[in-house]
């Protein structure tokens, strides 16, 4: 092979002998010429590269002359003809880990680092050289990176190879050396990404490290690394001939068939796996890790090869399976992302070393009863297909899902899967065959990354985590069970998978012991903000120490019930704290409601209210204690009790909801159900430094998210009163002026805010919303105009704390059908069972019952109802709560909302038993007979109430009001009987369908003609958020069914049409449309009447 | 049939339940040998079920 006559070249050579001869003195250079034999020293050699570095132009190393001693060589390396850098834009594989490089720049997290152990002696010089050949030979070692995003490949590159002598140092410290070259951060626009590290042990063996990065390396590539290192070493032969330039494998054209694949394939899929780690999610992780490794059980290994058999599955979908089957087992999730390591390694790059990995998205879903073969089945078809459509880089395939997800993890993919079959290869110098190690670097790629290697006479599976969500010993732990779960699965692999015995939350602390650590972990933290008020953590801490010092002074025991009647502010969150502080349970009372329902709430289960002088007068009989008292006892001794240790089975707060026989039910809840759920649920996941809203009423469970959301993770809790919610743009100042991060709506006052202030929410990381069935067509309009990060729609009963399930929303997941209610939130289970209660096919209606950690302990003092509502669990450990909603549930786990079994309602968000407003106006004097009904109103249920007897509507209403909450009074209408059905029971479609005849109304007074162009206006929204035909200036909109939220539409809409803000609270006070013409005449003078 | 005939079941941690007749009672919990209506079920349970606490957590506060 004649080598191209190069005049350039010819010039190069000429000027290297000449520098040559210059440093050395000499007259002459040979071939075989050694610098140092030929009186060169280290100040010549440094002198020499210097000038070589003028005469060639490249920054060449300073100890070039180290590397090359002998002429001839140093010659031919520098004149090589090859062009000096080719540059290609980066691969999509590339580019993932080259962003990854640039936002963490120095962090090892993409290095592999293998350790070779050797029988005998490393010869330096022939590695040395066996590297530098080998360099030469691959082009994707002489590769470099450079910003803002070019892979270059140099002509040239020598291998860094260090030389270490081991011998004599203790194994700590040679490790540190070794743990410290292999994590030392690559130059990545220096090639080679490979160097080396020899250790000498004298009769130990010697040690051979070799660090390469990922970006020119994988998996495979390592095992053709070694092959080819032994050859070249061993041998000592050329190498094969350079290759000349990289194949490009850059700039796939993107399918368009396989990006909608990946559309339809992930469509609605969870962004977050609730992965179980033991410690609280930090606000901002960095990707510290560890590795916990094991050798695969050799039954484990060899049922793998059965099952890899019969199934006709390779062995890595097999190892697919068993994540999976770990995973659920651990998490219970039913619909898994985990990501894969695809090969892309064409037949032409065989061989070749590069790195030829694409992480691929692999979606399972895992509903009830599947086995390791169903699973098996699905991996084997989801794999293929994944595996077709695989050109779409990984973040086109996110981009393609919308918005959603947390924007704090890893977009999609939380939980990796390798597999590498490396029996076949090894390192091996002179016959001497090393025992290779990978070295963990510190770092993690995932949250969980499960490397596989196959060996040649073992299985090794690593566990890589990070080190901030998991600790060593929960690590151990969660390998060796999912490692259990896998081997039960392939042991049986006709039985259904292994599920969560107990839904696993190592690590979850109950409430008062996490608040107190937040306190101790950042004491001048702000806990609170009140309107003013601002309360530390500490300060937190300090007043709920007093408090439960205080309430046990009082005689107050561990599980005693403490009622707290105060309105949401720093107060009562304080007073919550201290009850919690004293082993107690809070009872949070509803201030709204009246006298006689507050006194059933309390009477038989509260121990002790605990008030302020905005509190409302207590039944006579229950102790009461006064918290300023508390706070302010001069005659306080400490006292070494407080905080009680309380356990996840005590009881944490009782909440009453409304019950069909007139009692209220008092639903007792246990702190291992609020921290299932806070501070970091899946998809609920509250952070350090968010500021969370807190506007929902105390003594509705929506408030516990809030409330125990913001101070478990040691966020802000912004509490707004009245006014901040009593119009969307007051939502809007609120949520700018606390900068809140973190806000629940009932979906009724979400609706609103859609309509009037979207844009209110721009700024949001996570919006929650729920309590009825959500209006797809708003939150289209939410999500197309600047959404937050994240929104959620929850769905759960008390009785199951708050959440049960839960559904990201995106624009890209919302269908035109119904918005889904979605699947169990972590730590919690969820059925649709039929009448026979076993579960209905997929599709099929079903009534739903919930089960797991957050179940509340019962009804209070009610043993009959708690038996009756909370059953066996056919299914798993404990037991499952009827909701009485009926659902579907799709093959995904995915549930839908389709209604009730029995006769509860939900009136802005408020659960509502209808029975519980018939029974109170049956017990009301004068009155025979009534039927309450709920009829679907423009923006909530409406509740209409038909009553026989001597009474008059006005006097029933009147009444009620004593008895019942505002939004339990139905509109009432007294009638002669009431229609009874063909069962004999009252025929409540009959009295709906009735409303909706012609002649019900009674005759009406005419409308007043509007006077002016405002009453005319005003008039006009006014009949449009009633929904009536006719507006007079005396009607009452709260008598007319106008409700807190109608009427925050109609201020809004006001506002929108004329310009004009009225206060909720100033329209409330006299709800009439005349008060509020002149309201607005009053904030507006200059109407339209200026110019009639 | 004895469709409408119901047994009371208790669990390890003493919660009283009720679980249709015939059917095969879930791991984890018993019969306590009365069988009836489900009115008949739950009046036994309302006398029998007199402390509401899971026995964990009668055993973590030192009762029995």
């Amino acid at each position: 092979m004649t080598e191209p006559h190069d005049v350039a070249a010819d010039h190069l050579r000429e000027a290297v002998t000449g520098i040559w001869c210059a440093v050395l003195g000499a007259d002459h250079a040979g071939p075989e010429d050694d610098f140092f034999a030929e009186g060169g020293d280290s100040a010549l050699a440094v002198e020499a590269a210097l000038s070589l570095r003028a005469v060639t132009g490249t920054d060449l190393e300073i100890d070039i002359l180290y590397q090359y001693p002998r002429f001839g060589r140093l010659l031919s390396v520098l004149t090589d003809p090859r062009p000096e850098r080719e540059e290609r834009p980066l691969t999509p594989a590339e580019e993932l880990l080259w962003f990854v490089e640039r936002l963490r720049p120095g962090t090892p997290v993409y290095h592999i680092a293998a350790l070779y152990r050797f029988p005998g002696r490393i010869d330096i010089p022939r590695l040395r050289t066996a590297l530098d050949t080998l360099v030469a030979g691959h082009p994707a070692l002489r590769r470099g990176f450079e910003a803002p995003g070019r892979a270059v490949t140099a002509a040239r590159a020598t291998v860094s190879c260090r030389w270490l002598d081991g011998r004599g140092l203790p194994p700590e410290t040679l490790r540190e050396l070794i743990d410290e070259h292999a994590r030392l951060p690559f130059d990545l626009a220096r090639p080679p990404l490979l160097r080396a590290v020899a250790v000498e042990r004298g009769d130990d063996g010697d040690l051979l490290l070799l660090t390469v990065h990922h970006l020119v390396c994988d998996g495979g590539s390592l095992a053709i690394l070694e092959d080819a290192l032994s050859e070249l070493y061993t041998d000592g032969g050329a190498g094969p001939a350079p290759a000349t330039a990289a194949i490009p494998e850059g700039a796939r054209a993107v399918n368009e068939e396989s990006r909608a694949y990946w559309r339809r394939a992930l469509a609605g899929c969870p962004r977050t796996i609730a992965l179980p780690h033991d410690l609280p999610r930090p606000a901002a992780l960095d990707n510290t890790g560890d590795v916990h490794r094991l050798v695969c059980p050799e039954d484990l290994v060899a049922d793998m090869a059965r099952f890899a058999a019969r199934e006709r599955v390779s062995p890595f979908m097999t190892w697919i399976v068993a994540y999976v089957a770990g995973l659920v087992a651990q998490t219970g999730e039913r619909d898994v992302v985990i990501g894969i390591a695809a090969s892309s390694r064409t037949a032409e790059q065989r061989g070749e070393i590069g790195m030829f990995v694409d992480p691929v998205p692999l979606r399972l879903t895992i509903p009830d009863g599947t086995t390791a073969r169903d699973l098996a089945r699905q991996v084997r078809s989801t794999t293929a297909a994944a595996l077709a459509h695989r050109g779409v880089p990984f973040p086109a395939i996110v981009d393609d899902l919308g918005p959603g997800g947390d924007p704090t993890r890893a977009p999609l993919v939380q939980a990796g899967l390798s597999y590498l079959d490396v029996a076949g290869s090894a390192l091996r110098f002179d016959g001497q065959r090393a025992v290779r190690d990978l070295l963990p670097t510190g770092t993690a790629k995932y949250e969980l990354l499960w490397a596989v290697t196959r060996q040649a006479d073992r299985t090794i599976a690593e566990l890589e985590y990070l080190s901030g969500l998991f600790t060593a010993e929960h690590a151990a732990k969660l390998h060796a069970a999912m490692l259990a779960a896998a081997g039960a699965a392939f042991a049986n692999p006709d039985a259904p998978l292994r599920l969560p015995e107990r839904p696993i939350h190592a690590g979850r602390r109950p409430l008062p012991e996490l608040i107190r650590l937040r306190a101790g972990q950042r004491p001048d933290a702000p806990a609170i903000r009140d309107h003013g008020v601002e309360l530390t953590y500490a300060q937190l801490d300090e007043r709920a120490v007093a408090i439960a010092t205080g309430l046990r002074a009082a005689g107050l025991r561990r599980g005693d019930v403490v009622a707290v009647p105060m309105a949401r502010g720093a107060d009562a969150i304080c007073s919550y704290l201290g009850i919690f502080y004293a082993g107690c349970a809070y009872l949070p009372v509803d201030q709204g409601q009246p006298a006689q329902r507050l006194r059933a709430a309390l009477d038989g289960v509260a121990d002790a209210a605990l008030v302020t002088a905005a509190s409302p007068p207590m039944p006579a009989g229950l102790r009461v204690l006064r918290l300023d008292r508390l706070l302010d006892d001069p005659g306080r001794v400490a006292d070494p009790g407080v905080p009680v240790r309380v356990t996840g089975d005590d009881a944490a707060y009782l909440m009453s909801t409304s019950g069909t026989t007139g009692r209220p039910k008092t639903v007792v809840v246990p702190h291992r159900a609020i921290s299932r759920l806070v501070p970091d649920a899946a998809g609920l996941e509250y952070r350090r430094d968010d500021r969370v809203a807190h506007l929902c009423n105390p003594a509705f469970d929506a408030a516990i998210l809030e409330i125990w959301g913001a101070l478990g993770a040691g966020a802000v809790l912004a509490i707004g009163n009245r006014e901040d919610v009593s119009s969307p743009a007051r939502l809007r100042a609120f949520l700018d002026e606390h900068r809140i991060s973190v806000l629940g709506l009932p979906t009724a006052l979400l609706n609103t805010v859609i309509d009037f202030a979207p844009d209110a929410l721009g700024d949001l990381r996570l919006l929650i919303f729920g309590g009825e069935k959500a209006d797809e067509q708003r939150l289209a309009r939410l999500l197309a105009h600047r959404p937050p990060a994240s929104v959620v729609n929850v769905y759960g009963p008390t009785e199951n704390t708050t959440v049960s399930t839960l559904q990201q929303v995106t624009a890209a997941g919302l269908d035109p059908g119904p918005l889904p209610i979605g699947r169990p939130v972590s730590g919690s289970t969820a059925y649709a069972l039929g009448p026979d209660g076993e579960p209905v096919p997929p599709g099929a209606e079903g009534e739903l019952y919930v089960g797991g950690d957050g179940l509340a302990r019962g009804y209070h003092g009610n043993p009959a109802l708690t038996a009756a509502s909370f059953v066996p669990n056919p299914f798993g450990p404990g037991r499952l709560y009827r909701t009485g909603d009926r659902v579907r549930m799709l093959l995904d786990g995915t549930f839908f909302f389709r209604g009730r079994t029995d006769d509860q309602v939900k009136v802005r968000g408020f659960r509502v038993e209808l029975g519980e407003i018939e029974h109170t106006l049956r017990s009301l004097p004068g009155v025979d007979d009534a039927v309450v009904a709920a009829r679907a109103a423009a923006d909530s249920a409406e509740l209409l109430a038909w009553v026989t007897g001597t009474r008059d509507a006005a006097g029933l209403t009147e009444d009620l009001r004593t008895r019942l909450p505002a939004y339990m009074i139905p509109a009432v209408a007294v009638a002669d009987r009431l229609p009874l059905n063909a069962n004999g029971k009252v025929d409540r479609a009959a009295l709906l369908a009735s409303l909706d005849a012609p002649g019900t109304a009674a005759e009406a007074p005419p409308e007043d003609p509007a006077d002016d162009a405002v009453t005319e206006a005003v008039a006009a929204l006014w009949r449009e958020s009633l929904g009536l035909a006719r507006a007079r200036p005396d009607d009452s909109f709260v008598a007319l069914g106008g409700h807190s939220i109608k009427a925050l539409r109609l201020l809004a809409r006001l506002d929108e049409e004329l310009g004009v803000t009225v206060d909720l609270a100033d329209f409330l006070a006299d709800p009439t449309m005349r008060a509020l013409v002149a309201a607005v005449h009053h904030l507006q003078p200059t109407t339209e009447r200026k110019q009639p | 049939m004895s469709e409408d005939e119901y047994d009371v079941v208790v669990n390890d941690e003493e919660q009283y339940s009720i679980w249709a007749a015939g059917r095969a009672v879930p791991a984890g919990w018993q019969t306590v040998g009365v069988r009836g209506s489900r009115e008949k079920c739950l009046e036994h349970i309302e006398t029998v079920w007199t402390d509401m606490r899971p026995r964990s957590l009668r055993l973590a506060m030192g009762e029995h």
